[in-house]
This record gives structure tokens, sequence and C-alpha cells, in this order.
């Protein structure tokens, strides 16, 4: 077989040793016999059974129309094809018409090869022209019953011949569009099988845009701002920027906080925790206590062209496309950059590998751990239990009983502000960190809800006795905010400031005249509403002005979740409600869940809920339908996010003091992909949420953690297959075995490592009521004489502490992203799990997942 | 019904009926840009007799498909490489004649048609091992045993699940 690139080449290389001459063994035919009577003697010898068959074809086809001249296609036998020209025999004959197809000009410089590498000069036989008059039809009888007349041996030696002819390198023939089109259609194993075929094939299958669709098809999470700004600055764009986040990062991490946030975020958790969309990594400019470095070694000086893809090559010079000049396998898979014409680029297939080993990570539960504060700063933790957590792409908020929201810096695990202005235990919060929003809502037993400048920790504003009672839950969006309370209210209100004539302004002066609006009498109402014979009102209605109070449950609101005009509420009387704020009208119920309700998510199309009854149920939202019932806890459910590679992960914790991952199977035990579900969209059969791994906040002893500086490097010298940092007192970290048959005696065992007792933060006097109306999940424990000393948590007492009462260790809040969970609980501790458990390239590409 | 001309690359005149003719978006532009049924035939140049026919065949089978979707959403699902029962037979043709009609379908730009032929290679690609992909497709195998060994040993992670 030829060794030179041009394939067209080959083919008609190789085949043309089939140009066997026939003269050189039948001499005496070099002239067209007179008649086609003549024919069978010369070619078939008399003793051929099959001579006289062949001659009568021969005859009756003779009078076809000849082949045309200038066609590309030789299909004998086929209708289609018959005025085309003739078959493999004929290959560089045709009587030199052939022009058409740029490949058939290979034919004369192909058969002169072959005639020059013939030593044998058996290449000489020539076919005589007469015979190549005939039909395609004749032609092939002949060509055929000449070749039954052969030794299979031979025959199998003129099939080997052939296979240039009849298999074609698509890949490396087709413009390279085409080309890429075929292998999009791959799925990744086909397509690593693919780039092991040639180094041709390679290099389109390595290309980053198939990687890319791979990486989408999967469902996963993609941070396409991050994609850019990573092109950006291989093409040697982004250096200022790059500069730029270094000062910010240093800044932030040496000058303690630093106000202006760099960059758009994109993340708070009205996004991160709707059901329908997975986090963001809070990775998303630094890997973990990694300082970042400009790729200086990509930059090239090249002008900044779109050059992102390769350009589509003349299908004749195949080996010449995409190649950057690099000496290098140019395809390489474990790095985060591939070729280009000028310049890298971002190497999808590195991603997407990646994101394969996290998501791997996740099933089989590998991961490491980690707290805040840093155990070698733990003065700067919470002194008492934490109610409740939010984390944006570069900052963690804290709320807790010690009446603090603490601003965490998720990168270097530090302190970076102590926000105090409650008088009792913050209960909830939302944040959003964006230029754009700067702003924290938050919410107290102490019933008032305060609202925060971000990035100063000024307090802006403050909705005294919001409600009755405690504020058990909060969420705002650009319009609402929404409040809920163990007083049994949801309360509706306005984000900006209102004015008349809008819809908002009427529910709201309809609150005031009701007397819901603390700030406003209804005495005042005529500064609102229009007088007979007044032109118009002569005021505007503040922000936070109050606009419905949804009144329906006869119990404690105990969650709550904001989408769009819609709020889904859970409560401690057993139902969920679903509220229009337009109208202030409660529009649906769900019935199902057994006891209490304490925590809910809502996308807009399906509900999760968390109950006192034990179970985690998703219901759809338009038919009211229960469609999944996730049990496994052993306790109420307090905390629960949907997310995750197409929506088929959900994380809940719990009083049981575990944190359960479920991972919703089909019946093979492959993801889910939630295509076809069944009617109102439940589970079609053989599908479930299945638990795939147990996590305890009470076992994740602080590892010995190295200082920032020395992360990346660790990070790099750890090998992979590391298991996570065993917990000194023997509990095994993984996660017992899926479907353990007593998570209860687990957790009982574990108990004895509370750290919560360790600290004198005394168990609160939570006895979970399991009917309303008693029921609230954010009991406020008695009054606790060392709450406002915080004590610096020592590891050596925590191992050394003795076994606690149990449900000493109660998940209260937690929150997970493609590559992080983070849980709070009765410890004074927040601790969060890394799946990318250390292994440097997850880390890498983690930044665009 | 008007029917139109098509004069193919090996000069043979092939009367189609313009709709479908029309399914080749080339055609249709070329048609709408003239304004009127032209009399005289439309030359296709890059496109023989043959292929040109079977791609005729194709229209005529496909004339009265509704337009694809606009695929907004195409690269978040996996890519089906599902190809409905007549075009699997359609494209029952060896791999020259296969190669012609996807060459022939990205020129006259008929999009289906062009993704039914790449569909169908990926077909002929998938599930193979590097060796039957060689085979399938006549590649001649351009690494070194050491390099085909550390492409596989980075390939391995793919092979769980």
């Amino acid at each position: 077989m030829s060794s030179h690139g041009d394939p067209h080449h080959d083919r008609f290389h190789t085949a043309s040793p089939a140009t066997v001459d026939i003269h050189s063994s039948l001499p005496e035919f070099t002239s067209p016999p007179p008649a086609f009577s003549h024919l069978p003697t010369p070619i078939f010898p008399p003793s051929s059974s099959a001579s006289s068959s062949g001659t009568s074809h021969a005859l009756s086809t003779a009078s076809l129309p000849r082949s045309e001249p200038g066609s590309s296609l030789k299909r004998p036998g086929s209708p289609l094809l018959r005025k085309t020209h003739s078959f493999k025999l004929d290959e560089g004959y045709g009587e030199g018409v052939e022009e058409s197809q740029p490949f058939h000009d290979s034919h004369q410089t192909a058969r002169g090869s072959a005639y020059a590498a013939s030593s044998s000069g058996i290449a000489d036989v020539k076919i005589p022209d007469w015979m190549m008059e005939l039909g395609d039809d004749v032609r092939t009888e002949v060509a055929y019953k000449l070749v039954r007349t052969l030794p299979t041996s031979a025959i199998a030696a003129i099939v080997e011949r052939l296979i240039p002819v009849l298999h074609l390198d698509f890949v490396a023939l087709l413009p390279s569009e085409l080309s890429l089109q075929i292998l999009s259609y791959l799925p990744p194993k086909s397509l690593l099988n693919a780039s092991l075929a040639s180094k041709t094939w390679r290099k389109f299958a390595m290309e980053p845009r198939l990687w890319k669709g791979l990486y989408r098809a999967e469902g996963w999470s993609l941070n396409d701002e991050e994609a850019f700004e990573f092109e950006r600055e291989m093409r040697g764009e982004g250096k200022r920027k790059l500069q730029q986040d270094t000062e910010n990062f240093l800044k932030q991490r040496y000058n303690g906080f630093n106000g202006t946030s760099g960059g758009p975020s994109t993340d708070n958790l009205s996004t991160a925790a709707t059901l329908g969309s997975e986090a963001r990594s809070p990775m998303s400019s630094f890997s973990a206590g990694q300082q970042p470095t400009p790729p200086t070694s990509f930059q090239t000086n090249t002008p900044d062209e779109e050059d992102l893809y390769p350009a589509p090559f003349p299908s004749q010079h195949t080996n010449s496309v995409l190649v950057a000049s690099q000496a290098c396998d140019p395809a390489n898979i474990t790095s985060i950059t591939t070729y280009g014409l000028t310049h890298p680029r971002l190497n999808w297939a590195f991603v997407f590998r990646n994101r394969k080993k996290l998501e791997e990570n996740w099933r089989t539960n590998k991961y490491v751990s980690f707290q805040m504060p840093d155990p070698a700063h733990a003065h700067e933790g919470h002194s008492e239990c934490i109610y409740t957590i939010q984390h944006s792409a570069k900052y963690l908020l804290s709320g807790s009983r010690d009446r603090s929201i603490k601003i965490w810096n998720i990168h270097t695990r530090r302190l970076v502000k102590s926000l105090t202005g409650h008088e009792g235990s913050v209960l909830c919060l939302q944040f959003d960190d964006s230029p754009q929003e700067d702003v924290i809502f938050s919410g107290s037993s102490d019933t008032n809800v305060i609202v925060w400048r971000f990035s100063t920790g000024e307090r802006l504003k403050t909705i005294t006795k919001a409600h009755s009672e405690s504020v058990l839950n909060l969420r705002f969006n650009k319009k609402y905010v929404v409040t809920c309370s163990k007083d049994k209210c949801v309360k509706v209100w306005s984000r900006n400031e209102l004015h008349f004539g809008e819809a908002e302004f009427d529910c709201a002066v309809r609150q005031i005249q009701l007397g819901n609006n603390r700030l406003i009498e209804p005495s005042q109402l005529p500064h609102y509403i229009q007088l007979t014979g007044h032109s118009r009102p002569t005021k505007d209605l503040p922000s936070l002005t109050l606009i419905h109070t949804l009144v329906g449950h006869n119990a404690a609101v105990n969650a709550i979740q904001l989408n769009g005009e819609e709020v889904v509420s859970a409560s401690g009387d057993r139902l969920i409600k679903l509220w229009n704020l337009r109208s202030g009208n409660c529009e649906k119920t769900y019935v199902g869940h057994k006891k209490g309700i304490a925590c809910i998510q809502y996308d807009g199309v399906k509900i999760v809920s968390g109950s006192s009854d034990k179970s985690i149920r998703v219901w759809d939202k338009g038919s009211q339908a229960e469609i999944a019932r996730l049990e496994g806890h052993t306790g109420l459910v307090r905390t629960v996010q949907a997310g995750g590679p197409r929506n088929a992960r959900i994380v809940s914790g719990g009083y049981d003091e575990t944190i359960r991952i479920w991972r919703r199977e089909d019946e093979n035990g492959e993801l889910d992909d939630g295509e076809n579900p069944g009617i109102f969209g439940s589970l079609r059969d053989g599908v479930q949420w299945r638990t795939t791994g147990i996590l305890r906040h009470v076992n994740e002893v602080p590892p010995a953690r190295p200082n920032a500086h020395a992360l990346a490097a660790a990070a790099a010298a750890a090998a992979m297959q590391q298991p996570p940092p065993a917990a000194p007192q023997n509990v095994p970290v993984a996660p017992p075995p899926v479907n353990h048959d007593n998570p209860a005696l687990n957790a009982a065992q574990n108990a004895f490592a509370n750290v919560g007792a360790q600290n004198n933060v005394p168990a609160p006097a939570a006895p979970l009521h399991p009917f309303p109306p008693q029921f609230n999940i954010a009991p406020i424990p008695p009054p606790n004489v060392h709450q406002l000393l915080p004590q610096p948590w020592n590891p050596q007492n925590h191992v050394l502490a003795a076994p606690a009462a149990q449900n000493q260790n109660k998940v209260f809040k937690l929150q997970f992203d493609a590559r992080f969970v983070w849980c709070c609980s009765q410890d004074m501790r927040i601790v969060g799990w890394d799946f990318a458990a250390n292994d440097p390239d997850i880390v890498e590409a983690s930044r665009f997942f | 019904m008007s029917q139109i001309i098509l004069l193919s690359s090996d000069n043979v005149e092939l009367k189609v009926d313009k709709e479908v003719a029309e399914r080749s978006i080339l055609i249709k532009n070329m048609l709408e840009d003239v304004g009127e049924t032209p009399d005289q035939a439309i030359p296709i140049p890059n496109v023989n007799e043959g292929v040109l026919r079977k791609v005729i065949e194709w229209c005529e089978h496909h004339r009265n498909d509704p337009p694809p979707p606009a695929d907004e959403d195409s690269d978040s699902r996996k890519k089906s490489t599902d190809i409905e029962e007549w075009d699997q037979k359609f494209m029952q043709v060896d791999q020259e004649m296969l190669f012609e009609i996807i060459l022939a379908a990205n020129y006259l730009d008929i999009k289906p048609l062009l993704d039914v032929g790449c569909k169908t290679v990926a077909n002929m690609i998938k599930g193979k091992s590097p060796e039957e992909i060689r085979k399938t497709f006549n590649i001649q195998n351009d690494f070194t045993p050491e390099e085909e060994d550390q492409i596989r040993r980075e390939n391995e992670w793919a092979e769980d699940r």
C-alpha cells in the first residue's frame, strides 16, 4: 500500500495492478476482434462451462450505450449508473476521458507508478480496447467469470487489492467540516476509538468543538464566561484582566475584605439553589488556594484574529490541516490547552474528561473535606451553631445562633467580616455579591429582617417586627422579598418603590388599610390613595413596603422558594402551597406529607420538599401529583437541594445527622436523563432515586491543612487515589454502603464525636413535635452563658470527646454545586466536601464547570 | 406541476418537479433569483448523473417533509444517529456512492440528506475498535506502537461506564 499522503492517489495506485494486460497472455488480440462472436474463445477456454452464457450475454448487451466520459461513479450492475464508465479493470483506461473529478486525475500517475513498481512485468498486461467498449453488464460478467476461474487464494488476493476501491477514508477525504459533522454523532467512547485510527483521525477526533458538544450533551453545567475568558487569555487578550484579577486577589488575601469584588458574579442563591439550574462552581477564577498564574508560556504575539476554528481545507492536503507546527502530540487529552492555528485553544476533551472524573467521584464518594474556620484560625468561627449558609463563587455567608452573620472567603477559608445587628439567632439569609445587587437580606428569631450592603457590611434598612414571630426563611429576586414565619404567614415586600398606578401599589394600599403595614398607619392612607377631587396621590410608597400577607397555612411556615412571580411555601401543617404574587392568591395545594414540612425547592416545574415524616418528595407543579418519594433519612429532613447534571442529583440533610446524596438512575443503574418520564412527569418504571453516598458532618476532622501558598503545590502532589483524610476516631469517613440497613445505629455510633458538646453548646431544646401546630424547625435554644465567648476549637479535645447525647449534630442547611457540598449544623464549624478529591486536573478544569 | 431540468456534470439532462428540486436550498435560491421557472437546464457542475439521480430519488421521497425544526437546543442533548427505515435502505450503497452523496448534499445544500449521510458514516464507526475502524475505512495506522500504547492508556478513563 502506498505510503504517501494522498488517499485518492492511494486508491488508484493500489487499484492499478488490476490493470492486468491481457495482451501478454493473449497476444493475438492486440486489436478488437471483428465480431463479438470471437470473444469467448480467447478469454474463456473452450472447457469453460461459462463460455456460452457469457457469449449470449455479451451479445445481448453489446448494443448498450457506450460509457460516457467524465463520470466519476462506476457501479456496474446498478441501472442508475449503467451509462457511467466501466469498473475496476479499466482503471487507468477509459480512453483518457475521465477528467471531471479531481481524484481521477491521478489515474495516469498512479498507473505510471504501478508500472514502475512492477518488476515482474505482469503489471504491463493490458485489456484490449474492444473489451473496454463493452457495457458494464458484460464486463461485470466477464470479470466475475474470469475471477471464478482462479484459485481461491488468488481471489482473496484480488479482494485484498480491491479494498482501497471499496473502502474510503471518509474523515480524511471529506471537507473538514463534514468530517467533524460525522464525528459529532459519536459518543465519547467511539470518538476515542476513532482517535486511534490514524494521526489524521486523531486530529479530528480531539477537536475541542466536538468535545464541547459532548460535554453539553451530558447535561453538565458549563461556565461559558470562563471558557470565553480563557480563550481570550490564550489569544493574549486577557493579560490585563488577569493582572487585575491577580491584584484583586492578593489585595483581598492580604488586606482583608476588599469591597470591590472583582467582576460580575453570576452566582447568587436564587439561581444557585434553584432546582433547574445547577449552581456554578465557586472556583470561578482561581482554583482553591492557588494564585492565578497567567499562562504566559502560551501567550502569543499573533494578531487577535478570529481563528478559534481551523479553516476548512482542501481534501487533497488532509495532513497539513489543523497542525500548528507542534512537534508534540497536538491533541493530548491530558493538557488543558490544545493546538490551534495561531495559538492554543481550550482543550474541551480535557475538560470533558475531568468533569467525567468528577462525576465519578460523586458516584463513588471520592472527596476531601475541610472546614471553616480554618483550624489554624479557629477563633474566627461562630461561637454557636449555624442555622444557615449560602455561597457564591467567592464568598460563603453563615448565619448563627450567636446572632452574627459571617462572610468567608471561600478560597482562603478566612473570615472576611462579621456582621452584627440582629438581636436573636440569624435563621435565614440570602445575598447577591454582584456589583448590581451588592446586598444581603437576613431574617432572625428577633422577628426583624435586616438589609445589608454586602461590600461594606453597612446596615441599610431594617424591617422591624416583619412578623409577629421568628422569621424562618426569606427569599428575594429583583422585584420581591418574601419572608415566612412561625406566625403562619408569608409576607411579600416590594424591592422597589411603588408608584401610583402599579398593580402592587394597590395591593400595598390594601395592606395598609388592613393595618398589616407596620410602617404606615391606616390614618396615613390619604397620602397614598386617590381622594375625590384630588388629581393623584401625593406620595410613592417606599421600597420594602408590604404588598401581600399570604394567609392560609395552619402552622409555622418553615420554608419558601421564590420563582419569578410564584412562591411555594412549606408548612408544619403538612401542606405545600403555591402562591401567585400578582394576585396574592393561593393557586395550588400539595397534599401528601405525613408530618410537617421543613424545606422546599421549586424550579417552575417541579417542587422538592423535605419533611419531618423523614421523606423527600418531588411534586409536579401543574398536576400536583407526587412523582417521586425518597426515603432513607431516619429523622426530619431539614435541608434539600436538587440539581446537578440532568437534574438527577438531590442532596439532603437532616436531623439524623447525615447528608444524603441521591442519584436518579434508570433500570441499568445509569444516570436517568429524565427525557422519558411517565404520566404527570412521574418516574417511569425502573427509574429510582438511589442514595449513592452519605456524608457526616461529625466525621470531618480538620485535615492538616497547609497554608494557602502551599495548597496548590500540595494539591498537585497529592495522589488522586489518596483517600480522604481518615477520622482519627476510626469512624470511617467513607460513607457506609448504599442502602445501609441501619443508618440510625450508625448515627448513634458517630454521635460521640460531637463537637458541639465539647464546646459547651447546649443541646437545643428542640423537641420534634411530629405534628402541627407545635412543629417548628428552628427552635430557639435556651440562653447560653458562653454564647458570646468564642472558644477556639481544639482538635485534641475533639478526638477525646466523650459520647454525647444524641441529636447533637443536626444538619441545618446545605448547598452544593458542581464540585462542593457545603453544610452547617449544630456544630460551630462549616464543613465542605470537595469532590475534586485533590486531583489537580479536576481542580484545573473545574473553573469551566 | 412545473418541472425544471437539471444538467449533470456529465451533461445528462434530468427533468424533475420544481418542488422536488427545491429540497436543495442551492437550487431553491437559484430559482428564486431567476424569478420564473427557467426553460433552460440548470447546470449542476459538481454532481454526475448517477449521483444526481440518487439525490433526486431521495428528494422525491422526502418532498413533503415538514421543514426541519430549528435546532436551538440540539447540542444540549445527546446526538442521535437514528435513521428512518427508508433512508437506511436508501443509504445501502457502496462507500464511493455514499461519499458522493454526502458531497452532493453538501454542495446542493440539502441539510437533511447531508445529516443522514453523515449519520450513516458515524454508524459505521460507532462501536468499533480502532482496528475495525481502520479496516472499515482502509486507514493506514501511522502511530508507533509506543504512541498507540500511550493514547490507549490516556483513554482508559472512558472505559468504565
